[in-house]
């Protein structure tokens, strides 16, 4: 039987730190700026219960 | 819920409230698309709003709401009456409604639990005269991050940012668990600064 054997290592800090990077790079270059717009240049909302 | 948008409508809206006007007599509906963060404010093209519905009572109900479009000078694909209620009542695919602008519509029933409950929950926003149902953000925004483009994501934080006063943080959370998706880039939690 051809068994496939995994071996789980736990993650390099390397790796994590740059995962992190990523999801902080995603979130300068995409979020943010929307997330300025929708606060600073959207017309103004008026929320009724 | 309901929210006021404080700007005028643009062309797109009116095409937009011309269908949701029509659809309110037939069916239950929903707007569950990027038209969503449009509507409120965001400018960036489109070319397609989606729309779900719960479903026509009968086969004259939904002739007679195309009758109405096609008078508008509208079409749809494919063309064929009979072929569309099949495909939008029967088979649960997705049908095209093109106005008689640039603009048209993905016109689907609802198919899985979060199309339902949207229909369920729809909040109401309102620009001028026009009136639109539309997904609820809790459901909206982690739908648009499991999408994951960069356009889905970008909806999902305009949308967060803009209806963050009324959203149930603790229900979308519990949703994008649910949907197997982190919030983490759109909450901005731990990335600010």
């Amino acid at each position: 039987m051809d068994l496939k054997v995994e071996v789980i290592r736990p993650r390099p800090f390397k790796w994590i730190r740059s995962r992190r990077r990523a999801v902080f790079d995603l979130y300068k270059e995409l979020i943010r700026p929307v997330k300025f717009i929708a606060r600073k240049r959207s017309p103004k909302l008026v929320f009724k219960k | 819920m309901e929210i006021e948008v404080k700007s005028g409508i643009t062309e797109l809206d009116e095409l937009v409230g011309e269908l949701v006007s029509r659809l309110d007599r037939y069916t239950k509906y929903v707007i569950v698309s990027g038209y969503i963060a449009i509507l409120l404010g965001m400018e960036r093209p489109t070319q397609d709003v989606d729309v779900v519905v719960s479903g026509f009572k009968s086969k004259e109900a939904f002739y007679e709401f195309l009758h109405g479009l096609r008078e508008l000078g509208w079409e749809t694909i494919p063309s064929n009456l009979d072929e569309l209620y099949f495909l939008l009542e029967e088979r649960n695919e997705t049908i095209n409604i093109f106005t008689n602008k640039q603009w048209y519509f993905d016109f689907k029933k609802a198919r899985n639990k979060w199309a339902k409950l949207s229909l369920e929950n729809p909040i109401i926003i309102r620009k001028e005269n026009l009136s639109f149902k539309v997904a609820p953000p809790e459901i909206q925004i982690p739908y648009k991050v499991w999408l994951g483009s960069d356009k889905d994501l970008k909806d999902a934080a305009y949308l967060y940012e803009r209806l963050k006063p009324i959203i149930d943080r603790n229900a979308m959370l519990e949703i994008a668990r649910e949907m197997g998706v982190d919030l983490q880039l759109i909450l901005g939690d731990g990335l600010e600064g």
